[in-house]
Parts: structure tokens; sequence; C-alpha cells
């Protein structure tokens, strides 16, 4: 066996003499192929990340339209329920306080009564 | 009902190789998961399974060729993306990489191709590959080797970045 055939059997899994593969592998090209060949093997097993341009389903716009309408309300109601209650702290501090003591004046004094 | 059972058994055991098999075989993700329901609902509406793993294994992948092959004809598929594609601005390398692998496996002798495919994608081993392409396993490991050197000529910048992406772990 030569070089490349004990390196492609060992990584396929197919039979090889290990003495060959030693000798394959004691030979600096014999490694370097053996890591491109397991590269190589990489490449073509691993998924694209995202999937290519044609791949894409085409995407409609009433879909984002909802999916911004959507986020919109969630900023909203975000932002609502952060701001509301300072300002509504701040519209009670400005109202009066309720009074402890009610006065009441007595306006029906007799004319007779008063001082001469 | 023992036939379905076999047919989800043999879906549980085989549809990730044979998705990977199928999404380089004809280039594109969804038609590949289509072909994997094609692949197994012909299963499942045989006659009957061939008795040992490796002859079962041979059985589904040589479906699978046979379906990607049948679809390619059909609808005249190119294995690449366009060559305006592939200079899209702020393309991640991600896909520059697998626009690549496509481009130089589509430049393989078409059965080169399936072969080194049916190894590499869908791993089996050189006996099965044979019995799946009415094949020599001499000639399989000829075809592998062929496929190899040049795709390793073809991906020598894509090569280079994966082992140092590997050695930079």
């Amino acid at each position: 066996m030569d070089t490349y055939d004990v390196i492609s059997a060992f990584i396929d899994d197919e039979p090889f003499d290990p003495a060959d593969l030693a000798a394959a592998l004691a030979d600096p090209g014999g490694r370097q192929l053996l890591l491109e060949l397991v590269a190589l093997r990489t490449l073509v097993r691993d998924e694209p990340i995202a999937a290519p341009l044609r791949d894409r389903a085409p995407v409609s716009r009433p879909k984002w339209i909802a999916i911004g309408f959507l986020a919109a309300s969630v900023l909203f109601g975000a932002s609502a329920a952060w701001l509301l209650p300072p300002l509504l702290r701040q519209q009670s501090a400005d109202a009066p306080p309720k009074p402890a003591h009610v006065v009441t004046f007595d306006t029906s004094v007799a004319s007779s009564d008063a001082p001469r | 009902m023992a036939q379905n059972a076999d047919a989800e058994a043999l879906f549980a055991a085989h549809q990730t190789g044979l998705l990977r098999y199928l999404r380089r075989a004809v280039g594109h993700a969804e038609t590949a998961r289509d072909l994997t329901q094609d692949v197994f609902v012909r299963v499942a509406r045989s006659g009957g399974v061939p008795a040992t793993d490796d002859e079962r294994r041979a059985w589904i992948f040589r479906i699978a060729r046979n379906l990607a092959i049948d679809h390619q004809r059909r609808h005249e598929v190119k294995l690449t993306e366009s060559a305006d594609a592939r200079r899209d601005v702020g393309r991640p390398a991600a896909q520059d990489t697998a626009a690549a692998v496509n481009e130089a496996l589509a430049a393989l002798d078409a059965l080169d191709r399936d072969v080194f495919l049916l190894r590499e994608a869908g791993g089996l081993s050189y006996a099965e590959i044979a019995a799946a392409c009415d094949l020599t396993v001499s000639a399989v490991r000829s075809r592998i080797h062929r496929a190899r050197l040049e795709l390793r000529d073809r991906l020598r910048t894509p090569i280079a970045a994966a082992l140092q992406r590997k050695t930079g772990d």
C-alpha cells in the first residue's frame, strides 16, 4: 500500500497494515495528507451555518409588518410600565395633603351678641 | 405493522446520513429534506427489506442516489450557485466555503462525486458503496482516490482555513 492508500484506508475504517500506516505517518508529507483529508471530510460534512441565498424562502411583507407591530406593542408596553409609575407618584406629590382637622366657622351669630 | 416499524427504525438510523448525502448531491437543503422523505416512503411501500445492516444501508442509499439522479434530470439542477450570487457583498465566510465545496463537487465526474459523497457524507463502507453503485470495491477505492485528490487541489484555501481553525481551537 502506498502512502495515500493506507491513509485513506485508515480514515475510511477499511483494512490496512499498521506497519504501512506507521511508515506513512513517519513521513511529513503523509502527516500533512492525513490532516488535509480529515479537513476535507469536515468541509463536506459541515452544513452551512446559514442556508445559501437561493435556499431561503421568500419573506412576505405582511409577516414583517405583523412582527414590527408586535415588537412596537411590546416596546410600548415596556415603556409604559417603566415610565408611568414615577409620573403617577409625581402627580400625587403635587396634590394637597388630606386635612388632619376640619375647622368650621359658624357665621349665624346674633347681632345683639356683638360688642358695642 | 411490522413493516412500518421496520421503516421507522431505518428512518431513525439513517436519516442524518441520507440528509447529509442528499444535501450535497442535489446542492439544496429543502430538496434534500423532501428527497429524504421520499426515500422512506419508498422503503415503507417496498415489499421487503434486505436482511443484513450492510445490505440495508446499501439499498437505502441506492434508492437515495436514484432519487437524486432523477431529480437532477427533471429539474436540471445545478449544484453551484450563480457567479453573481457568489459575488454578493457581505456574504458570511461559512456560505463562501459551502459554495466553494458545492462548486468543487459539481466539477467532479458524476460517478466519482456520488461514490465520494456516499463515503464522506453518507458514511458507507467501500463494500456498501460498491453494492449501491454496481461497482467493484477496487473501482470504488480508485474513484474515491481520484475525487479526493481533485477536491484537495480545488479546495486548498478552505482546507487550510479549516486546519487553522482546528489547530486554533
